[in-house]
């Protein structure tokens, strides 16, 4: 529907991470009240969620001055890779210095990036980049399983509905977000520890067994979300052939 | 509640009309002790112990909901009833309303007093303060009732003297198949059914201001997902054949019988636990509980429950029942819901040799690692995803530990203890060594 007359190209949404597009109605014109000297996360960044759809959290970033402090009524502008949007995308800042907006993913898996600009006194542009990871519905699938039996003890934060487990344990598991230790390690390893646990791997009994709970289908799901979510990104070897 | 947008005196009359169509309720006031003036501690623990969070949300000092979503948020709920209701409402909350989900909590006068304190006092001075009320005029009144008929708020609402309006919105059977020459477009909105659907769900009054649909709060992809709904309610689709529908459950009307089904009902057990196919999904399923469990630890819990699945955020309420009414229930739930699966009591803890509980002690700390996600020994184990064991002897049966052991998902549907194809002798052997964990939580010097 309106998403398809917003795009008049389709290409854009092949550029995700490259191309910056903005979207939703003009902004009216805003007067910034102040100006800072730099631009920082709050939070928001490196949100996982299904493609086409809100991220959980808003995206929260900050204007600072040059001592670190927060900046009231300074302009931020956000634009938004490919047919992700953030609205609004145009406004002035709170007075603890921070700008709240809401994102939604593109309707591609992959990552979108947000770049987020505002301008010092001299009207320089100060922009910051944060990447959001939409999730196809096999990657989603993992996460959903992930939430349930898994990220009690992989990841170490602990939320209102979920408390960690990851201090109790005596080896420490790998976050899933973790590329440097899983860009290493490749899928039938992942898909085989999952399956039959650490005990049968000469690794820690902590990790129990799942291949008895899950499908194959539901390994397979789970290992695509580690690869969807991992930091630095993934990058498939592809098809090696062998040297003449 | 959608919004309806209306003004000032609009929202006045209306509020002129349903109080003075509002009946007094017989019920006499219940006994309450008017609590110490510095009890606002007591009250709030007596809302925790209670946990009424289980149903109700309240918003904490960082401004965020804690709490389910199965009743109404109480943040400001002082501002928004009368004391002498909430007493009334707290002390038996079928009085008012007989199908309410809210449990009736055997609260006695003192606390009571002290639960009202409480929730009078989550009042927000900002929420009123632009509300001043004269007393209703009969014209007001009038007006009032035209636009409840108007509106059809009987449509969603039990309202005295309005009758639950027939045909009031379009029939949305077929709504995939209207053909485009009987929408009334208005500018903006591209020619299709999409386009149409959608504006109408996101602002509906667009369309004409005498039009009667209320402005709902809905995200895009609510919208979007509501107007994909609506286009597969098509004349196609209503003509599938049979063998391509899927048949959902049909609804169980499941009671249970005698004083213990006078308890489960007047507890609202089922608000929150299903049975035998009734019930929420909030709580575990009982209809096996009674194979799984010892009479003397569910006639405590049911008195004093304490938490059982770290993994779990709602808890089991207390709901200060007699020991009389606590042993009605545990002998009904140990009778009536066993499993026929396997016979409970065909495994008493006296078979087990020592031999099988060192045995089973070195499977759970190496075989399996049991203690990843549990707590036996609470000096050296700290694993808090599944329940603290420390006294799996006195709350389970052996031989439910062994049946669960195998196939975990078979006896707590949607567990998320990982089935680990546990053989039956290790099963046996794990029970063992569970089954002597019978130490008093001031034994561990808890
Ligand atoms: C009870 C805690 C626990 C749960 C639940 C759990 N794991 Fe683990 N997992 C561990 C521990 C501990 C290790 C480390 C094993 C080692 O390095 O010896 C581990 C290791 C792994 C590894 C190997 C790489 C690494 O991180 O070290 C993968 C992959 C893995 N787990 C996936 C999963 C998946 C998928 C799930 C959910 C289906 C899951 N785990 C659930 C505790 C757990
Ligand atoms: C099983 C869920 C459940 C539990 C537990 C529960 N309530 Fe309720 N409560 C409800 C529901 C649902 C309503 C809305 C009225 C209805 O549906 O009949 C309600 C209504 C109320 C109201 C009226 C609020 C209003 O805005 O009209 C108050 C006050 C209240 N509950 C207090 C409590 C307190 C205090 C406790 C704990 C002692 C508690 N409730 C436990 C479900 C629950
Ligand atoms: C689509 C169904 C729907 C319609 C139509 C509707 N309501 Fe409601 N109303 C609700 C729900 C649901 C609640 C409970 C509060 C909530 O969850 O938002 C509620 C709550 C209320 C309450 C607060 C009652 C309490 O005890 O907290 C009042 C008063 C009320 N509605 C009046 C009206 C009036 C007047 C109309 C007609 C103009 C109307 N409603 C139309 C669904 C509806
Ligand atoms: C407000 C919702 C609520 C209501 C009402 C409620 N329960 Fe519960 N109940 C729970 C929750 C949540 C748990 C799980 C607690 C845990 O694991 O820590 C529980 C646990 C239990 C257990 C223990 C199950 C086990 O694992 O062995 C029994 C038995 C039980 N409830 C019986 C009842 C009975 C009988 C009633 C009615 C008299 C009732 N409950 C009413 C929420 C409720
Ligand atoms: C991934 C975490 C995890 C692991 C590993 C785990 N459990 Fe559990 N366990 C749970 C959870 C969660 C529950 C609560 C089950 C439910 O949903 O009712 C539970 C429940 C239990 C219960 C009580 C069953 C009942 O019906 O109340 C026993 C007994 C038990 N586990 C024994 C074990 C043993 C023995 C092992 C090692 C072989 C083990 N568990 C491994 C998470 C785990």
């Amino acid at each position: 529907m309106k998403r398809a007359v917003e795009i008049g190209l389709p290409v854009l949404g092949m550029l995700l991470g490259l191309a910056g597009c903005q979207k939703g109605p003009v902004a009216p014109v805003l007067h910034p009240k102040a100006n800072g000297a730099a631009l920082v996360e709050s939070s928001g960044g490196r949100q996982a969620g299904f493609v086409g759809s809100p991220l959980d959290q808003p995206v929260v970033v900050q204007v600072n001055d040059a001592q670190g402090n927060g900046v009231a009524g300074a302009l931020v502008s956000l634009t938004a890779a490919g047919d992700a949007t953030v609205t609004p995308a145009t406004g002035l800042t709170a007075d603890d210095g921070t700008f709240t907006v809401n994102c939604q993913l593109g309707g591609v898996s992959g990552r979108y990036r947000i770049v987020a600009t505002t301008w010092d006194k001299q009207g320089k542009a100060i922009t910051l980049n944060l990447d959001e990871i939409a999730l196809g519905y096999q990657q989603n699938l993992g996460r959903q399983l992930n939430e349930k039996y898994c990220s009690r003890c992989h990841n170490q934060e602990s939320t209102v509905e979920r408390v960690s487990n990851y201090d109790n344990l005596a080896t420490k598991p790998h976050s899933f977000n973790d590329g440097n230790f899983y860009n290493t390690v490749n899928d039938a390893d992942i898909a085989a520890i999952i399956t039959y646990g650490g005990a049968a791997r000469h690794q820690s009994a902590e990790m129990p067994s799942y291949g008895g709970t899950l499908s194959k289908s539901d390994v397979d799901a789970l290992v695509s979300y580690v690869r969807a979510v991992s930091d630095p990104p993934y990058h498939e070897k592809g098809m090696t052939y062998a040297r003449q | 509640m959608p919004n309806f947008g209306f003004s000032d005196d609009e929202a006045r009359d209306i509020s002129a009309f349903l109080i003075a169509q509002s009946t007094k309720l017989n019920v006499p006031p219940p006994a309450v002790t008017q609590p110490a003036a510095d009890s606002s501690g007591e009250g709030s623990s007596l809302y925790g112990e209670s946990f009424c969070a289980s149903c109700h949300a309240m918003q904490n000092a960082a401004g965020m909901l804690v709490g389910g979503n199965v009743g109404p948020e109480l943040t400001r709920v002082g501002s928004k009833v009368k004391p002498e209701w909430l007493v009334s409402w707290l002390s038996n909350p079928g009085n008012w309303s007989p199908n309410t989900v809210m449990p009736h909590y055997r609260f006695d006068a003192k606390q009571l007093g002290l639960l009202a304190r409480y929730l009078g006092s989550q009042t927000d001075s900002g929420f009123l303060a632009h509300v001043s009320l004269s007393p209703a005029t009969q014209e007001q009144i009038d007006h009032g009732r035209r636009l409840v008929n108007e509106r059809g708020c009987a449509s969603c609402h039990v309202i005295n003297g309005i009758k639950k309006p027939d045909n009031f919105a379009p029939d949305l059977t077929d709504v995939g198949s209207r053909s485009l020459a009987k929408i009334v477009f208005v500018p903006g909105v591209e020619h299709d059914l999409p386009s149409y659907l959608a504006a109408k769900i996101r602002i509906p009054h667009q369309f004409g201001s005498a039009m009667k649909m209320p402005q709902f709060t809905l995200t895009t992809t609510q919208i979007d997902a509501l107007v994909n709904a609506l286009l597969a309610q098509t004349e196609r689709a209503e003509g599938l054949p049979a063998n391509l529908r899927v048949p959902g459950t049909a609804p169980s009307d499941y009671e249970p019988a005698g004083p213990a089904g006078q308890l489960i009902a007047d507890l609202r057990c089922f608000s929150c636990h299903s049975i035998n196919g009734r019930g929420g999904d909030m709580a575990p399923d009982l209809s096996i509980e009674g194979s799984a469990v010892q009479r003397p630890w569910l006639v405590s819990f049911l008195k004093a429950p304490n938490t059982l699945r770290p993994a779990l955020i709602r808890r089991m309420p207390r709901f200060n029942l007699s020991d009389k009414d606590a042993q009605t229930l545990a002998d009904y739930i140990l009778t009536v819901y066993q499993t026929p699966a396997f016979d409970a009591a065909s495994l008493p803890a006296s078979s087990f040799t020592q031999a099988q509980r060192d045995h089973g002690k070195q499977l759970f700390y190496s075989k399996y690692a049991c203690q990843s996600c549990h707590i036996v020994d609470p000096n050296t184990d700290k694993g808090y995803i599944g329940p603290t064991l420390t006294k799996a002897g006195l709350r389970l049966n052996a031989a439910w530990i062994v049946n669960y052991l195998k196939d975990p998902e078979k006896l707590r549907p949607g567990t998320i203890e990982p089935n680990q194809h546990i053989p039956d002798e290790d099963a046996r052997d794990l029970a063992a060594f569970l089954m002597a964990q019978t130490k008093t939580p001031k034994e561990n010097g808890k």
